[in-house]
């Protein structure tokens, strides 16, 4: 907070956290100051009063303020009771005889609990405000506490209008306060005829500001993401134009990223499809083919398919690395009878009679994982013909 | 029987990348290429040119590929539209089918593929790329609804087509798999393109829901 300027502080108030604020600028106890426009309002025939709610109005609420401002509701109780327990203590004091009770008390007290609310509810509107430029807290959440802030504020108005005419009433007798209030209404009406282009205006760019300011905001965000992830993946794929194979890297990375973000497909690592498709993004990037996955009814991830998993992925690399097809097909389907997972290539393919040795181990490796967790392997290939792995997992009885 | 050579094909994409790529792989195997750069130029090449079969850009300004096949008017039915896309995002393809493409490929899609698929819907069948026929597998038996209508229902020959091309396999190698002749593989995925266009099921309307949602 700078220094010689003094704020009201959200954190920790009770009302309109000028007495906290106050105290914090001038250096004293909070309480001092509480204490003090108490005693100014008591004995200064309501001074007290006025001076706090002069300060409320004049003083702005510190925007470095931490945002643990006391909940809205506790405070709203707060102010409540304290207002009751206000009008009661006034109330019995004169019916005790130790004060006396003008007609024209209720009504300031009422306008000043109407107010309180008010601006109490302004208040807090300003701080969400803040909050949201800074966070971008949720819009739908604020839509909520406006609605409520609604209903706040047409409470306290609705307490000022009957004050004020309790007022009237009292100083100058009924008639003559309905003829003054019928002709401040027509009053009123001739003003927001006249008035009405003007505010309607007002309103229309408001609301028009605020589309643009949405606007600006997604437009910011989309730019962010392509400095930081587009241009980043060009100026690699500009650096190591003369070699294909890492831009064709590139390239894919940075569609998986983009789709991810667009379509939201972030792969969902507890389910079959979702750790399929993580997998096969995986050997995409690692060894260069495209990989076109296509799946039908997904499944939980138990520890039966971790071992199906591997072995199809097991399954790609090897379609990546041996078969020379720049293309390997994935097909997953959790149907009744268990789950099925189809690795297919269109690649030189190889006898499978006469099985050359680096190609033994990674068949074995996929064989026996999906033996492990109770599955079968069947391979089927031909020199020539590609080659297209299935791995079946049958459904357990539960 | 058309073959690619006697086919004049109307490429429609706001990208001209695009439009120039598809002309590269397509200019010497049809009669000719014609191009379009929106939805509007596009509604109106079709009137005009009346082309043999149009590839359409799913994803444009205006409405997009679903637009001009909305605009086209019955009398055109000498046109076929094949759904070109780099989303692989369900809804927008089963959009496009619904909307009355003969099928849907990627722009990741092969040239020789690519003048493979023009044949074909120029004939009047369907070409499903392997994730479209995993779509229609989701739909109408992943989902255990007993359903009444004939539409609604793939028959185990269907099923076992869109399974083999959901595996990649082309429909030559579905028909010696399945010991069939191609034609009839056609017809098979043929009436599925049209269940797929005409059925009420849910999982359909469900997917276009979302997309509204979204």
């Amino acid at each position: 907070m700078e220094q010689g300027r003094a704020y009201r502080v959200a954190d920790g108030r009770m009302v309109a956290g000028v007495a906290r604020g106050l105290a914090l600028h001038l250096g004293v106890s909070v309480l001092v100051v509480r204490a003090l426009f108490v005693a100014a309002t008591v004995l200064g025939s309501g001074a007290g009063l006025l001076a706090y709610l002069a300060f409320w109005a004049l003083l702005p609420i510190d925007p470095n303020g931490s945002e643990r401002a006391t909940p809205d509701a506790a405070r709203g109780r707060w102010i409540a009771w304290t207002l009751v327990a206000g009008l009661l203590g006034v109330l019995a004091l004169s019916a005790l005889g130790l004060a006396s009770l003008n007609e024209y008390m209720v009504p300031v007290a009422v306008a000043v609990a109407g107010i309180t609310l008010v601006w109490s509810q302004a208040d807090d509107e300003q701080r969400v405000a803040w909050r949201r430029d800074a966070a971008g807290v949720a819009r739908e959440a604020a839509g909520e506490a406006a609605a409520h802030g609604r209903w706040r504020t047409t409470v306290g108005a609705l307490s000022v209008v009957l004050a004020i005419i309790g007022f009237a009433i009292a100083r100058v007798g009924a008639t003559t306060m309905l003829q003054g209030l019928a002709t401040t209404v027509l009053l009123l009406i001739g003003l927001l005829l006249v008035a009405y282009p003007w505010l309607h205006g007002l309103w229309d760019a408001r609301a028009r500001e605020r589309a643009a300011h949405i606007r600006a905001d997604e437009r910011a965000e989309m730019a962010a993401r392509i400095h930081d992830s587009v241009m980043q993946t060009l100026t690699l794929v500009q650096k190591h134009a003369d070699d294909p194979q890492r831009v064709q890297q590139l390239a894919r990375a940075e569609e998986h990223a983009l789709r991810d973000w667009l379509y939201g497909e972030a792969a969902n690592a507890a389910s079959l499809v979702g750790a399929m498709q993580h997998a096969a993004n995986d050997v995409e990037s690692k060894h260069g083919v495209n990989i076109e996955f296509v799946s039908v009814v997904d499944a939980a991830v138990d520890s039966r398919i971790e071992g199906l998993l591997a072995a199809a992925q097991e399954a790609m690399v090897n379609a990546a690395r041996h078969s020379g097809a720049t293309v390997v097909q994935v097909f997953t389907e959790a149907g009744a009878t268990g789950v099925d997972v189809f690795v297919r290539d269109r690649g030189q393919g190889f006898d499978p009679s006469s099985v050359p040795l680096d190609r033994a181990g990674l068949r074995e490796s996929i064989e026996r994982r999906m033996q492990r967790c109770g599955g079968s392997a069947t391979i089927r290939t031909a020199i020539g013909e590609g080659t297209e792995v299935r791995l079946h997992l049958p459904q357990v009885s539960p | 029987m058309r073959s690619a050579s006697e086919l004049r094909v109307l490429v429609i994409d706001d990208h001209a990348m695009v439009r120039s790529g598809v002309r590269a792989e397509l200019q010497g195997h049809v009669r000719e290429v014609l191009e379009a750069d929106g939805v509007t130029a596009g509604v109106a090449t079709v009137k005009e040119q009346r082309p043999d079969v149009v590839l359409l850009d799913i994803h444009m300004p205006d409405g997009g590929g679903v637009a001009v096949l909305r605009a086209r008017q019955e009398s055109l039915g000498g046109t076929s539209f094949l759904a070109l896309s780099v989303s692989d995002a369900e809804v927008d393809v089963i959009d496009a089918v619904r909307a009355g493409a003969r099928g849907y490929v990627t722009k990741h899609i092969s040239g020789p593929e690519l003048l493979d698929a023009v044949e074909r819907v120029a004939n009047g069948d369907a070409v499903f790329s392997p994730r479209l026929a995993g779509f229609v597998l989701d739909a109408f038996v992943g989902a255990a609804a007993e359903e009444d209508e004939e539409l609604d229902r793939l028959s185990p020959r269907e099923q076992e087509v869109m399974r083999l091309l959901a595996r990649g396999y082309t429909y030559r190698e579905i028909a010696s798999e399945l010991f069939l002749s191609i034609k009839t593989i056609e017809t098979h995925a043929s009436a599925v393109l049209r269940k797929l266009q005409l059925s009420n099921r849910r999982e359909l309307s469900r997917w276009a829901d979302k997309r509204h949602l979204g």
